[in-house]
């Protein structure tokens, strides 16, 4: 049987969202035959491929960087589901969507710091206006709420994608 | 003894806002009509604290009630009021036609500052001498006329940049415009 | 003397007494209309919008808790269309405000999260509004987040109606409206504010909450507030 091409992505987020993944312990052992893992935090690979089957992306569109992954991650994929509150609702990283932009900068950059007061210009990715969920930029074909996702939600999610499935998680996903 | 209470009363004519309550009191409805006439009899057309906390006791009612209804009415003003108003429709009709270059510009020219994120929905500022308001409006139902200026209760339609200088050149600033 | 009347409520019959509502008949026959606005022991608001149903014969929905039901009346409680209305409805007050369920106290005992939840919303597809709210937690006891109310009116109506206080109402209008104290006085320094804690026993959210929890550590009894009413002889 062919294998899965699939790929993971963390954007703006706390990585809670793989690390529930993992999470499915054993469950690991049945899906990784069933797949090729070829992106993300997971795996050591610099470009996101193309041509894959799946793409599971943890994390709100912050910045310009972001945003321009999540295009690409979108060209590239069959499949993209949005995993956890970050990617569906914008959550935590969306607090900060009634501060303008240049207010927080400062507060960390300038207030906040003991040396080096600034706001970087270069390596840190400039802030969009907003943490955006997935949806607001690019198509998103499965969206799995929850902060994190339960590992046996993403097991589900896993098993039925796998099986050539967009599962039905109405009624038992849940915000938060 | 004279509490402080009682002192503060002073502020507003106690004698009128009695007579009001009386006149209105057990219609239906009473508390919008008392507090129009109340706000039309205060000097700067406004109801200071010490007002909706007095009228609150006299007709018993709650404090948080009073202050719905006057924050839901457009009417109603909780800062005091320049002798002169300015009012600037921000209608869909009047958007379209210029009416938010034609508020920076009366902003500018009354040397109020725009509110920090620029999106000023509804709008109601003083001019910190307390001789203009300057107001927004959702719609004044003029759409024909766009865009709509109300200077010192007279409308103005058609308005442009000149001849909004022109309106405002009539305001009583006590001094000339700079 | 109240006459009784029948109606059929997803074609039950169900006996009633006049002057009730749609809503009252329908919990009393077993039949569960969600809503959020909507509390026993106190009056209706019809705010939420989410206990709309349909009635044969007319053609827009009607709010259920205050809609007397009516001699005759063919009363469906649930469809797809009544379904996506009230998904609509949800969504747009999950974007009007900041509700981020991760980090609120009432994550999981929360009834809009709920409803979102039986309602199968798995995101949004509004943008968000994201508007600059306050927290005042000016009270001793008791937090009030401005960023997780949805105006439903509970705590306005349960201060006013049971405890006689009438600390709370609604402030300002359309998307501006706010819950205040008094003249928009901080809660702590509320002159009518007995600390009885009514209005964060019936809050849906986490708007009104009790200090000293966690996240998803908050509970609520409502059902307490309403055998209160009914004990006191409240019930409009």
């Amino acid at each position: 049987m062919k294998k899965a091409r699939l790929a993971t992505a963390w954007l703006d987020g706390c990585s809670g969202c793989h690390m529930s993944l993992l999470d499915i312990d054993e469950a690991l052992a049945v899906v990784a035959p069933q797949i090729d893992l070829l992106y993300g935090p997971l795996v050591d690979a610099q470009e996101f491929p193309q041509d894959i089957d799946v793409a599971i992306v943890e994390g709100a569109v912050s910045s310009h960087d972001d945003l321009e992954k999540i295009r690409l991650i979108r060209r590239n994929s069959r499949i993209l589901v949005a995993l956890g509150d970050c990617a569906v609702t914008g959550n935590v990283p969306a607090m900060r969507n009634s501060i303008a932009v240049k207010t927080i900068l400062e507060r960390v950059y300038i207030e906040g710091a003991d040396i080096d007061k600034g706001v970087p210009t270069e390596v840190v990715p400039t802030l969009l206006k907003q943490a955006l969920p997935l949806h607001d930029v690019v198509k998103v074909d499965l969206h799995v709420p929850g902060c994190p996702p339960s590992a046996r939600m993403i097991l589900f999610v896993l098993k039925e994608l796998l099986e050539g499935r967009i599962p039905d998680l109405k009624s038992s996903a849940r915000f938060g | 003894m004279q509490s402080a209470a009682s002192q503060r009363l002073q502020t507003f004519d106690q004698a009128f806002v009695d007579s009001v309550i009386a006149e209105r009191t057990g219609r239906p409805g009473a508390l919008l009509g008392i507090l129009q006439k109340v706000q039309e009899h205060q000097p700067a057309q406004y109801l200071p604290t010490e007002v909706l906390e007095y009228i609150a006791a006299k007709t018993a009612t709650p404090l948080s009630r009073i202050y719905g209804v006057v924050t839901f009415y457009a009417l109603f003003s909780l800062a005091p009021q320049g002798k002169n108003s300015v009012c600037i429709c921000r209608g869909t009709a009047c958007h379209t036609r210029g009416s938010r270059d034609l508020l920076e510009q009366a902003m500018m020219r009354l040397g109020l500052q725009q509110d920090q994120d620029g999106e000023t929905e509804s709008l109601s500022v003083t001019t910190p001498d307390g001789l203009t308001t300057l107001r927004t409006v959702a719609c004044f139902g003029q759409c024909a006329l766009a865009p709509v200026v109300e200077v010192n209760h007279t409308i103005f339609g058609h308005m442009n940049e000149r001849s909004l200088q022109k309106a405002l050149e009539t305001l009583d600033l006590g001094g000339p415009l700079s | 003397m109240s006459s009784q009347i029948t109606v059929r409520i997803d074609g039950v019959l169900c006996t009633a007494t006049e002057g009730e509502t749609i809503f009252e008949v329908a919990e009393a026959n077993g039949k569960h209309i969600p809503s959020l606005c909507h509390m026993e022991g106190v009056s209706s608001a019809g705010s939420c919008r989410l206990c709309l149903v349909e009635v044969a014969g007319i053609d827009r929905l009607l709010p259920a808790c205050t809609t007397p039901a009516q001699r005759g009346m063919a009363v469906t409680t649930t469809s797809d269309r009544l379904s996506s209305h009230r998904r609509l409805a949800l969504e747009l007050m999950f974007v009007e405000r900041n509700h981020i369920c991760a980090v609120c106290v009432s994550n999981g005992h929360c009834e809009l999260q709920a409803l979102a939840q039986s309602l199968g919303v798995t995101h949004v597809r509004y943008p968000y509004n994201s508007p600059r709210l306050s927290v005042d937690v000016s009270h001793p006891r008791f937090v009030l987040d401005h960023n997780r109310c949805i105006l439903c009116s509970r705590c306005v109506r349960v201060c006013d109606e049971i405890e006689g206080a009438h600390v709370w109402d609604i402030g300002g209008r359309g998307i501006g409206s706010r819950v205040v104290a008094d003249l928009d006085r901080p809660w702590g320094e509320s002159q009518a504010c007995t600390a009885c804690g009514k209005c964060v026993q019936v809050c849906p959210t986490g708007a009104l909450v009790e200090k000293g929890y966690a996240v998803e550590e908050m509970t609520r009894s409502k059902a307490a507030i309403a055998r209160l009413a009914v004990k006191k002889g409240a019930t409009p």
